[in-house]
């Protein structure tokens, strides 16, 4: 699992594109531009830059509504493939047209076979079991109705994404958000970051920061309150990694790669 | 004179509501008790207009307000200004550039003046720019809305004193400085982290508690459990590696033990209804009651 903050290099050192191409290797690698209002505009952009990057064959999963899930020609592009990228854009369309089809099993099956999924944006933020995107309330004023939280994909189990973080300011739901339910791990990933996620340990790639909010140890929260208040909520533990750093989901314990001294 | 604050500080993370229910311009003018109220605008470029803006709210909750307008280090030596103080319980920073309070007023006789107030159980009270000016050492400038790196320009410089061992940072979820607030606290994890909000703020009494009042929440950020970061790396533009920050979440009624660093929960209606019942007269009626006993 290769999950991006969005607005990932795609100039130079393509560092987190080059994770996922790295591993799509001498295979074929779907762009799935589901969650974009421009799919074609996506799809070239992306496919350039995988050929460019080495990977062998790429190809174009374009799905305008629910019922191409179900397409033969569909679900045969993903069968085959040793990788599948989801580009950016709104990630409740993915869960929408693709939750609960076939396609979706084809997608899993991969996964489970050792394939990566990897995912930029809305993309990064569907692959959780539970994903965060905008509410109706004042995201700029830790506001408790800012966002809504659906379901997700289900990739990563117990742990809840946003993405885009520091640039969009969006501490707040994503703190509001663990709060609702403190099983859940939250991981805020900034723009060009990314997480690269194996047997339940992810390390961090990219320039940016990654915040990891656990809410074990919260000792209370006004999350079930029913006024308009202001987010309220004590002992949050707060992790920020950079590049160097790995974490592990199990013990829920960050590390360092390496000395941090060179 | 001793050290130990007996004072108040009132401190918001910038643009409070002027003109709706105004409870935290409500908690400023409760505190000013029985003296008058400096509003100063020496952090402004343009102070045009602001210290009316002000005293015609304070004047509607009856307070006496004084114009401590200070444009120069040497307007802040004149007599005169100093003389504006006299009489004075309570003084209020606007909103600008913290560097221009400290610059012009460190260690003239309007900043002794100041202390002279604040040790004797007054107030000092400011909003954004005036936020961070009270602070030991103040968050001046740094980038937002991006990843914290360690070489970029994060400025600091000496504040008021006024507020121990704490770093603010204020417009604080608006603007995006959570990244420069965790990248301050990393320097010294003895400074406790606190993003304020706008049009939210807090009391701080006597060092040792803190309240919130107002629409937003104060994000407190506790690192003495750090047990590893990468701020004295000599490698230039490294981005934050920090962990083990605690941190909490504070609205409206919450409060905060300073010394054990501990969150206390309150009710934010009892403070709403408090500020509306006109009960910035209550400091008075307590001590009579007091007396009585």
């Amino acid at each position: 699992l290769v999950l991006i903050g969005g607005n990932e290099d795609k100039q130079s050192g393509k560092l987190l594109l080059r994770e996922v191409a790295e591993r799509a290797a001498g295979g074929k690698l779907v762009v799935a531009t589901i969650a974009s209002e421009i799919p074609l505009e996506n799809w070239e952009l992306y496919r350039d830059i995988f050929l460019e990057l080495g990977v062998q064959e790429v190809r174009h999963l374009n799905i305008t509504g629910r019922e191409c899930t179900f397409s033969p020609s569909h679900i045969e592009l993903i069968r085959g493939a040793n990788a599948v990228f989801f580009t950016g854009g709104d990630q409740s369309a993915i869960t929408s047209k693709i939750g609960g089809t076939p396609l979706f099993l084809e997608v899993e099956k991969l996964y489970e076979a050792g394939g990566v999924v990897a995912g930029t944006s809305a993309g990064a933020a569907a692959m959780s079991a539970v994903m965060i995107t905008a509410g109706t309330g004042d995201e700029e004023h830790s506001h408790k109705d800012a966002f809504v939280t659906l379901p997700g994909l289900g990739f990563l189990p117990d742990v809840m994404i946003d993405q885009h973080f520091a640039q969009r300011k969006r501490i707040m739901r994503l703190l509001g958000a663990v709060a609702q339910n403190p099983r859940f791990l939250g991981i805020g990933i900034d723009e060009d970051t990314g997480i690269v996620v194996k047997d339940n340990c992810f390390h961090v790639a990219g320039s940016g920061s990654v915040y990891i909010f656990d809410a074990g140890e919260m000792t209370a929260s006004n999350t079930a309150d029913s006024s308009d208040a202001p987010l309220s909520l004590y002992n949050m533990k707060l992790h920020v990694l950079n590049c160097r750093d790995q974490f592990s989901l199990i013990t829920r314990r960050p590390l360092t790669l390496q000395p941090s001294r060179a | 004179m001793s050290a130990d604050p007996k004072g108040t500080v009132i401190i918001i993370g910038g643009h409070e509501d002027r003109e709706g229910e105004m409870l935290i311009l409500r908690k400023v003018a409760a505190h000013v008790k029985d003296g008058r109220l400096v509003i100063t605008t020496v952090a402004s470029h343009k102070p045009d207009g602001m210290y009316e803006i002000y005293a015609k709210i304070f004047h509607d909750f009856g307070v006496k307000t004084v114009d401590l307008e200070i444009n120069s280090r040497a307007e802040a030596m004149e007599p005169g200004n100093v003389d504006k103080l006299n009489g004075c319980s309570a003084v209020f920073f606007t909103g600008g550039d913290q560097l221009k309070i400290t610059s012009q007023i460190g260690d003239t006789p309007i900043f002794s003046r100041l202390r002279e107030i604040f040790f004797t159980g007054g107030l000092v009270a400011g909003t954004s720019a005036g936020a961070s000016v009270v602070c030991e050492t103040m968050l001046v400038s740094g980038p937002s809305e991006e990843s914290h790196r360690s070489s970029e320009g994060l400025k600091m410089a000496p504040g008021l004193g006024l507020f121990k061992d704490a770093i603010v940072d204020q417009h604080f979820s608006e603007r995006g400085r959570f990244g420069r607030l965790v990248g301050a606290v990393a320097h010294n994890p003895r400074n406790l982290g606190v993003g304020l909000d706008e049009d939210t703020a807090i009391v701080i009494q006597k060092d040792k508690s803190l309240y919130v009042v107002g629409s937003g929440a104060v994000y407190l950020l506790d690192a003495r459990f750090v047990k590893q970061s990468n701020i004295d790396d000599e490698e230039d533009n490294k981005t934050l590696s920090i962990f083990n920050i605690t941190t909490h979440v504070l609205a409206q009624g919450d409060s905060f033990q300073l010394s054990e660093r501990k969150p206390v929960a309150g009710s934010p209606e009892k403070i709403r209804k408090g500020l509306l019942n006109g009960s910035h007269r209550n400091g008075t009626k307590r001590r009579a009651k007091h007396r009585a006993a």
